[in-house]
């Protein structure tokens, strides 16, 4: 009895010393939690301030060299109050819109600074924005009012948050920044297109109806034709309608989503056993084209293949028939199985909806004169790529070396043609 | 009988000597595989190449099994060197050339990768001399295969640490969906880091506060298997079977009703993906 009084106490005895232990130690994070939230939201709060300094700043200049500075300091204001306000539990509906509208303002005046965008618009742009930051910073002090008294600490911010009915301040005030970046900073029309390609929201093609899709998906995958298929449509409010294709043939399960107008291919991914066996890289390469040829993809060339455990996945691009040129942004990507070269995947979103390129003089390019001593030209040829306004630019694409400090770098380089821009630059591993 | 006594007490001593030998010669001819081994591969073929190249003074990179550029320039001019295609491939000639000219101590070259450490393989230099150090030792009993297994090969762009902490993400939240829809997770952190209303990397992405439930509960800290870290490398090649969604929900839980508001793409496994 006594052993037993003993054993009792002393676990009564060890589970209250957890308790409070653990008690200790949340209270100690909730402390620390409610600094960094509270630190994080004075920085924002005080960075908003400077962010409408500047904004107004930048107006009083006709010169555009003085308007860089302010110019600049909007950029890194814009980043860094995002960044306070991503990591901060405010309402969700608010977030979104106020962090898409420091990324227009801050893209904006990039854009104005490098004489892109014209004065007088971006006079008229920035001189809402500084009324509209205004604005906000009133409403922004009513909202947070109280959120720097220590009292409030994580759990009234999280509790606000996943509350069934979210405060009708945030949610007044999500709005309005919404109504300010549509106001200030209107889509242009290359976003516009590349919004457009992304949604695949304007293709002319006929609908192909379900038993299109299914005929589509055997067409292009007659392995599969055993296999047992469950299609299913996207949800009506979807940005772009497609069939979802899944289907399972023994070990194999996988899904094929097809657009709805014209059927053409979004995606196919298929998850199997892969054995230990490894054919060779030239191999799976020329299954890889053997399928796109098949599929009717015939104006792709291969750009790079990656190796990993059980997969190669390999990368192919258009190849513009009038300038030769590599049009990166509608590319195709293929993973195969390295076991036997079995097609697992492919990717063809971005293939869809062509990208608009349009005629472009390619002035003389001498790179000599282009680059410093000991940097080797180690191949050269046309590419496009987007500039800062998203519109497509024909380039002279470079893969050039350079040895520094006993080390050579390889670069990649996309110069536009017409200009002489550098429009990409990296560093390749 | 002592000569023959004598002859039987020096065969343990050969065999050992024999034994011995074998060791310490670094792996011979026939250590690479039968593959050509060309830009993009990835694997312990590359590993050997590298260390080869640098043995012989031709490679100044890091030996980390990924064939890049910096392999592809340095087996480029090692074939120039020695007269062979220059193709950057390393085909049988070059591997055949490449055995006959260097070393490769594979054991010395996987313990370092394995463990973590910042080590070259020069040709004329002790071997020991040229371990940098670094590593904490974490890998502990694990194989140099095993290591490098957990590294990819990425496009430009990506780090390990993004590979990382997708993998930790996609399964914490996704481990018991369809492999479709642990793809369709990660392709939602990536249309995030590209989207304007989110911070524009990973992980801000993840640790956005309430973003992710896997970040509340701490399940994020589950150590991720190979399907969720492949269903990652998948979408960062380029796959969304979300079709561009950016965010997910499951409605069996879900208590949020704003989340209800968002348009509706597709449902796969208990998540259904929206804008």
């Amino acid at each position: 009895m006594k052993k037993l009084i003993f054993v009792l106490a002393y676990t009564v005895a060890a589970l209250a010393i957890f308790s409070w232990s653990a008690s200790a130690k949340n209270e100690r994070l909730t402390l620390v939690l409610n600094g960094q939230y509270t630190d994080q939201l004075t920085e924002a709060t005080e960075q908003m301030n400077q962010l409408e300094q500047e904004v107004r700043k930048v107006l009083l200049y006709q010169d555009q060299t003085a308007a860089v500075e302010p110019f600049d300091n909007i950029w890194r204001l814009s980043s860094e109050i995002r960044n306070n306000i991503s990591g901060l539990p405010l309402d969700r509906e608010f977030t979104t819109e106020w962090m898409n509208y420091l990324t227009r303002l801050g893209d904006y005046a990039e854009l104005a600074k490098t004489g892109a965008i014209p004065q007088d618009k971006w006079e008229k742009a920035l001189g809402n924005a500084a009324a509209n930051l205004n604005e906000f910073s009133n409403e922004w002090s009513s909202a947070t009012q109280g959120m720097f008294a220590g009292g409030t600490g994580p759990d009234t911010w999280f509790a606000q948050l996943e509350s069934e009915e979210p405060d009708k301040r945030w949610a007044n005030l999500g709005q309005a920044v919404k109504t300010y970046s549509e106001s200030d900073f209107p889509l242009t029309t290359s976003e516009h297109d590349e919004q457009k390609k992304k949604d695949l929201k304007h293709l002319e093609d006929k609908p192909i109806g379900r038993d299109g899709a299914l005929g589509r998906f055997k067409e292009l995958f007659p392995d599969y034709d055993g296999a047992t298929i469950h299609v299913s449509q996207s949800e009506p409010d979807a940005p772009y309608p497609f069939y979802h294709i899944r289907f399972q043939d023994g070990a194999r399960i996988g899904y094929a989503d097809f657009t709805e107008r014209g059927g053409h291919l979004l995606s196919l991914l298929i998850e199997r056993p892969v054995g230990e066996d490894v054919l060779p890289e030239a191999d799976i390469r020329k299954r890889a084209e053997d399928f796109l040829r098949q599929a009717g993809y015939e104006d792709l060339v291969y750009e790079e293949a990656r190796e990993n455990s059980h997969f190669w996945h390999l990368s192919f691009v258009r190849v513009d028939p009038d300038t030769g040129g590599k049009v990166f942004a509608d590319g195709v990507q293929v993973k195969l199985a390295k076991d036997d070269g079995e097609v697992l995947g492919v990717n063809a979103m971005e293939y869809i909806q062509k990208e608009n390129l349009k005629a472009q003089p390619i002035n003389p390019f001498d790179p000599e004169e282009f680059f410093a001593d000991g940097t080797k030209v180690q191949s050269e040829e046309l590419g496009y790529t987007a500039n800062r306004e998203l519109v497509q630019r024909l380039c002279h694409l470079l893969i050039v070396t350079k040895k520094t400090g006993g080390r050579t770098d390889t670069y990649r380089l996309m110069v536009d043609t017409e200009t002489g821009e550098v429009l990409k630059s990296e560093i390749l591993d | 009988m002592q000569m023959k006594s004598a002859r039987r007490n020096r065969r343990p001593v050969l065999a050992v000597l024999v034994l011995v030998l074998a060791l310490s010669v670094p792996a011979g001819k026939d250590a690479f595989t039968a593959q050509n081994i060309g830009r993009g591969a990835f694997g312990d073929d590359v590993i050997e190449l590298q260390a080869r190249l640098q043995w012989t003074g031709f490679y100044d990179g890091k030996i980390d099994g990924k064939f890049g550029y910096g392999t592809y320039w340095a087996l480029r001019n090692f074939q120039q060197d020695y007269g062979l295609p220059i193709d950057g491939v390393a085909g049988a000639a070059t591997k055949e050339k490449l055995v006959s000219v260097s070393k490769y101590h594979k054991d010395f070259v996987m313990d370092n990768i394995a463990a973590g450490k910042t080590f070259t393989h020069y040709g004329g230099t002790p071997l020991e001399a040229q371990v940098k150090g670094g590593g904490n030792g974490a890998a502990g009993g694990q194989t140099a295969n095993q290591t490098a297994n957990q590294t990819a090969n990425l496009p430009a762009g990506y780090s390990d640490e993004d590979i990382q902490l997708m993998a930790n993400a996609v399964y914490g939240e996704a481990r018991g969906e369809p492999y479709e829809g642990q793809v369709a997770v990660a392709a939602v952190i990536l249309n995030r880091v590209e989207h304007a209303d989110f911070p524009n990397t990973v992980s801000g992405v993840i640790f956005q506060p309430l973003a992710f439930t896997a970040v509340a509960d701490g399940q994020i800290w589950l150590t991720p298997n190979e399907r969720a870290k492949e269903a990652v490398i998948d979408a960062i090649n380029g796959w969304d079977p979300s079709e561009n969604a950016i965010y997910y929900f499951n409605p069996v839980t879900a208590t949020s009703k704003w989340i209800w508001s968002r348009p509706h793409i597709k449902k796969i496994g208990q998540h259904i993906f929206c804008m």
